[in-house]
C-alpha cells in the first residue's frame, strides 16, 4: 500500500477502486490517500500508515478540529467506498 | 417511605419486577426517584490523548465482561455537540480490557466517522481479527438487503445529511437521541444479529449486509477477562476520538446482558421521555445503568462509577 498526500485535482484523475483510505483536509485543497497505485505527482509520501498519521497529527490544524491528526486506525480501517461517499 | 411511595406508583408488572430483584438494587432505585428533568454529562473537548477529560469508568468486577458470542445491548441519549469541521472520529462507547494500550485489544466500540458520515460498531480481539458495521444515510439502493434508506428515515438526517449539532435528525425530548445497539450470541456483524436503533427506529441492514463484503476480518476472538474500562464520548484507554471543541452531552447510559426486543427498545424510549431504568420490563438484565443526573455513579448497586475528568461535567440539559 502507498501513502500519499496530493491535491484534489490530482485525486480526481485517479483509479478510486485501488484507493482505500480518502480524507481531504479541511480545506478540501488536499487529500490523504491510500492506494494500491503509485503516484508521481504527490505532494508527500509516506512509508506506512503511521508516518501518515503521525503528519496529519503535526499539521492537525490543516487536517481536523479535533485536535489530533488522522488516527493510524482510521487510515487503516476506514474503507473509501466512491459508491457511497462520491 | 420513598422508596414504598416509588413502588406504589408503579404498574404491576413493575411491581412484580421490582420483587426480582436485590435489596440492594431496590434500595438504590428509591434513591434515584426524582430521574427527569435534571442534568446530562456533557463533553467539552480540549486536550484529548489522555484521560484528562475523560467520562471513564474501571471495572474489575465483571459487569460488562461480553465477548465475541454474548448477547447484550447498549443504549444511551446523546445531544449531538460536534460541527462539520471535526473531520475525524467522534468515540460514543468503548469497552475494552482495562489494561488495553490500543485499539481492537478486547474492545467493542461504536463511533461516529464524520468525513463519511458513518456510524460504525465493532467489536475485535487484535488488529487482524474484529468485525465492523456501519450505517449511513445514503439514499441508494433502495431495495433488498442494503435498504439504505431504512437508517435514512429511522435518523432522519436526510439524503446524505450528516450527523452534528445542525442536523440532529429525529430527536426526543430536548433534542437527545436514544441511540440502542443489540447483538445476540452469534460472533456475526449481519442483520438480524446486529442490530442499531435510532430512537427506537430499527436502521435495518448496514453497510456490511450481505456475505460481500462481510466487514469481518479474521475471527475476532475476545478474552474473558473480568477487568474493562468504558469510555464515553472519547476512546477508553487514551481519551482520543473526542470530537471537536463543542459540547456533546450524554445521559441514561443503559448496558443490558441480552439482546432487546424491538419492543424492549421501545419502551426504553418512551416516546422520547428518558425512562426511569427499573421501570422497564426487562430491567432484571439491566447490568448497568447510569442516569448522570449528578454524578457518575451507576444506579445499580454494587456497580463502579464513572469518573468525569476535566472540562467533562454534569451540567444542565
Amino acid at each position: 500500500m502507498n501513502y500519499y498526500i496530493v491535491t484534489t485535482e490530482v485525486f480526481n484523475t485517479m483509479n478510486k477502486a485501488n484507493i482505500s483510505f480518502r480524507l481531504f483536509n479541511l480545506a478540501e485543497t488536499n487529500v490523504l490517500v491510500s492506494t494500491t497505485d503509485t503516484v508521481g505527482s504527490s505532494l508527500q509520501q509516506f512509508a506506512d500508515s503511521a508516518a501518515a498519521a503521525t503528519y496529519t497529527g503535526d499539521n492537525h490544524t490543516d487536517w481536523t478540529n479535533a485536535g489530533c491528526g488522522a488516527q493510524q486506525w482510521e487510515i487503516d480501517n476506514i474503507e473509501y467506498i466512491p459508491e457511497i461517499d462520491d | 417511605m420513598g422508596l414504598i411511595t416509588k413502588i406504589n406508583g408503579l404498574v404491576y408488572k413493575n411491581i412484580a419486577k421490582y420483587s426480582s430483584v436485590t435489596k440492594a438494587n431496590t434500595k438504590k432505585v428509591g434513591g434515584t426517584g426524582n430521574f427527569h428533568n435534571k442534568n446530562a454529562v456533557a463533553k467539552s473537548i480540549t486536550a484529548p490523548g489522555d484521560l484528562t477529560h475523560a467520562i471513564h469508568l474501571a471495572d474489575s468486577n465483571g459487569d460488562f465482561k461480553f465477548t465475541d458470542d454474548s448477547a447484550f445491548s447498549i443504549s444511551f441519549w446523546i445531544k449531538v455537540g460536534w460541527d462539520t469541521s471535526v473531520n475525524a472520529t467522534v468515540t460514543l462507547f468503548h469497552l475494552q480490557d482495562y489494561d488495553a494500550s490500543a485499539y481492537w485489544d478486547d474492545e467493542y466500540r461504536m463511533i461516529y466517522y464524520e468525513p463519511s458520515n458513518r456510524v460504525y460498531f465493532y467489536w475485535g480481539s487484535d488488529g487482524s481479527n474484529y468485525a465492523q458495521q456501519f450505517w449511513h444515510s445514503e439514499n441508494l439502493n433502495p431495495t433488498g438487503d442494503r435498504d439504505y434508506s431504512v437508517m435514512l428515515t429511522a435518523s432522519g438526517l436526510g439524503h446524505g445529511g450528516n450527523w452534528n449539532a445542525a442536523n440532529r435528525g429525529n430527536v426526543g425530548n430536548d433534542d437527545y437521541t436514544l441511540i440502542t445497539i443489540t447483538k445476540d450470541t452469534a460472533n456475526s456483524n449481519n442483520y438480524p444479529n446486529l442490530k442499531m436503533y435510532w430512537n427506537a427506529a430499527d436502521c435495518g441492514y448496514g453497510y456490511y449486509g450481505t456475505a460481500s463484503p462481510s466487514g469481518m476480518t479474521g475471527t475476532p476472538n475476545l478474552g474473558s477477562s473480568t477487568d474493562k474500562e468504558i469510555g464515553l464520548g472519547s476512546s477508553s484507554h487514551i481519551g482520543s476520538g473526542a470530537g471537536n471543541n463543542v459540547e456533546s452531552k450524554f445521559m441514561n447510559l443503559t448496558i443490558w446482558n441480552k439482546e432487546l426486543t424491538s419492543g424492549e427498545v421501545s419502551e426504553l424510549y418512551n416516546s422520547g421521555a428518558p425512562l426511569h431504568a427499573p421501570s422497564h420490563s426487562a430491567y432484571a438484565n439491566c447490568v448497568g445503568w447510569y442516569p448522570f443526573q449528578d454524578d457518575g455513579a451507576g444506579g445499580i448497586s454494587g456497580t463502579e462509577t464513572f469518573t468525569i475528568s476535566g472540562d467533562s461535567n454534569i451540567e444542565a440539559k
